[in-house]
């Protein structure tokens, strides 16, 4: 669906460059994650992917297309949604997402059931001026959803959401993948990565470290014991056991059958771990 | 034509809860409600109370006239154009079909044709002069120019839409031209021919006598207009790349 090779990238009037060589191929119906601190890229590469910047060198090509000479129909089959709610603060939400799917040649999902879809049902008719940061968000989101997209570039799209929302949207995401949808994720949030994500690419300072799935890059990077905490006599006991043959450990089982176990964990990485670990930066 | 309508809907919409741009929109209507009623009115008082006469300076003043709601019609669609920098609506139109050249196109043309048909109410509406219609065709379609000149001036220099209310008064200086071309009778006149509207006001005074003059002062206001349209959309492009 998406395949980008030596892809590097210079804003004008900067002497760095912004992408310095990235190679990636994300297939149909995949989730995948830009995951990086900020300023590192992950915007950058996203504006590329849908033509907003055009003066890139490499080979890129998005749905057999290439971003620099995209014609009117590629944007039939994007959504897209920025990090910042771009909408007319003036108009409703409901007169926003009309406007918009006019701009669309093809069919257009009813303004109303997207509305529903994000829990703004009730709010349709309120001026976006009037609205909070997480119902901007919101019908940000649902507006990259009009035109019934093949592929969607999600920048941030769960910043400023309560956890409430935040569970909505990311149940919304993984329904469209469950569609054979594409999404493209940007976030500096390895919590949404780590449970939205197929594969996420670490990006820093322009250049991508790492590709894997969040689950393989936890088990690579994990330690693998199993932490267990019971209480004996009022006092908490903590043991470590190793996963190897875990079933045939006669300590492990006798303790599982004669104690009060409190709190069992593998001790896999987070991806937050495996970030500075590889990279030595923070997310943030 | 579809996009064209709603895109309409929506500057209207945009227009109607903004109080600065609402006025501005009735501005052009009192400019025809003054000529049509006004006008004539002060005509009779001046003439039987001071005996002056102010007939011999309608030219003038439906020149001027017709080019001030073009100028107010520039403004405005200037404004929504930095209304919609503001909000980065821009920026999402790009990755939508319509694009932000099909969107620069529809705003540029959108005030040209209103300023066009405005010219005409102006010209024929008010009942003040009389202009044979060869001639109004062409002026209208020069002054009309003026109004896209007005919103790529705004939307190229205007950090925002505050700024370009500023800007919207350097505009307004342009429109010395027209008092330059009909007061001051000397070569010093030529100081103002950078000004777009110097050729127009050119242009009809010599439509009036319907001199053959008449259609090399429109050719070079076209070039003039054209020229300027060109410098300001490459600025306001590469402000958005």
């Amino acid at each position: 669906m998406i395949e980008v090779k030596k892809l590097k990238f210079t804003y004008p009037g900067n002497s760095e460059p912004t992408i310095r060589t990235i190679d990636f191929t994300i297939p149909r119906g995949e989730i995948f994650g830009f995951l990086g601190p900020n300023g590192a890229g992950k915007s950058t590469t996203q504006k590329i992917l849908i033509g907003i910047l055009k003066n890139y060198e490499g080979y890129v090509q998005v749905m057999r297309q290439e971003p620099k000479n995209l014609h009117a129909e590629y944007y039939e089959s994007i959504g897209v949604a920025f990090e910042f709610p771009n909408l007319y603060s003036k108009f409703t939400a409901l007169e926003n997402l009309d406007f918009f799917r006019k701009l669309y040649n093809g069919e257009t999902k009813e303004p109303r059931t997207l509305l529903a879809l994000v829990g703004l049902e009730n709010d349709g008719h309120t001026r976006v001026a009037d609205y909070s940061k997480g119902m901007k968000m919101r019908l940000n989101f649902c507006r990259a959803l009009l035109n019934n997209p093949e592929i969607l570039f999600l920048d941030e799209p769960t910043s400023g959401l309560d956890p409430v929302n935040l569970r909505r949207i990311a149940g919304i995401i993984k329904d469209l993948k469950s569609q054979g949808k594409t999404i493209c994720i940007t976030t500096h949030d390895m919590h949404v990565a780590e449970s939205l994500c197929d594969r996420v690419a670490f990006i820093v300072d322009g250049k991508i470290v790492l590709i894997n799935s969040p689950r393989e890059l936890k088990l690579q990077n994990g330690i693998r014991t199993l932490k267990l905490e019971y209480r004996e006599d009022g006092n908490i006991v903590k043991k470590d056991f190793s996963l190897e043959n875990l079933g045939e450990n006669m300590e492990f089982l006798s303790l599982l059958k004669n104690k009060n176990i409190e709190t069992m964990h593998t001790q896999e990485a987070t991806l937050e771990d495996i970030f500075i670990k590889t990279t030595g930066r923070s997310l943030l | 034509m579809k996009k064209i309508l709603v895109l309409s809907l929506g500057d209207f919409r945009n227009i109607a809860r903004d109080a600065t741009m609402l006025l501005m929109l009735f501005a052009p209507l009192a400019i025809f409600l003054l000529l049509r009623f006004a006008v004539p009115a002060a005509t009779e008082f001046l003439q039987n109370e001071h005996d002056f006469q102010l007939v011999p300076y309608y030219a003038f003043i439906v020149c001027f006239m017709s080019m001030i709601p073009t100028m107010l019609f520039g403004l405005i669609f200037g404004l929504l154009i930095l209304d919609e920098r503001d909000e980065d609506i821009i920026t999402f139109i790009t990755v939508t079909p319509l694009g932000k050249s099909g969107y620069t196109a529809y705003k540029l043309f959108a005030s040209y044709v209103i300023s066009f048909l405005f010219v005409f109410v102006v010209i024929y509406g008010t009942h003040l002069m009389t202009l044979e219609i060869i001639y109004t065709i062409p002026i209208a379609a020069a002054i009309a120019l003026e109004a896209p000149l007005c919103s790529l001036f705004l939307a190229a220099f205007a950090e925002n839409k505050v700024a370009g209310l500023a800007y919207g008064k350097i505009i307004g200086l342009m429109y010395i031209a027209p008092f330059i071309v009909f007061f001051v009778n000397s070569n010093w006149q030529l100081l103002a021919s950078p000004l777009p509207p110097y050729w127009i006001a050119k242009a009809f005074i010599a439509a009036l006598g319907k001199e053959t003059l008449f259609w090399p002062y429109i050719l070079v206001g076209f070039a003039v207009h054209v020229g300027f349209a060109v410098i300001l959309l490459k600025k306001f492009f590469k402000a958005h790349s």
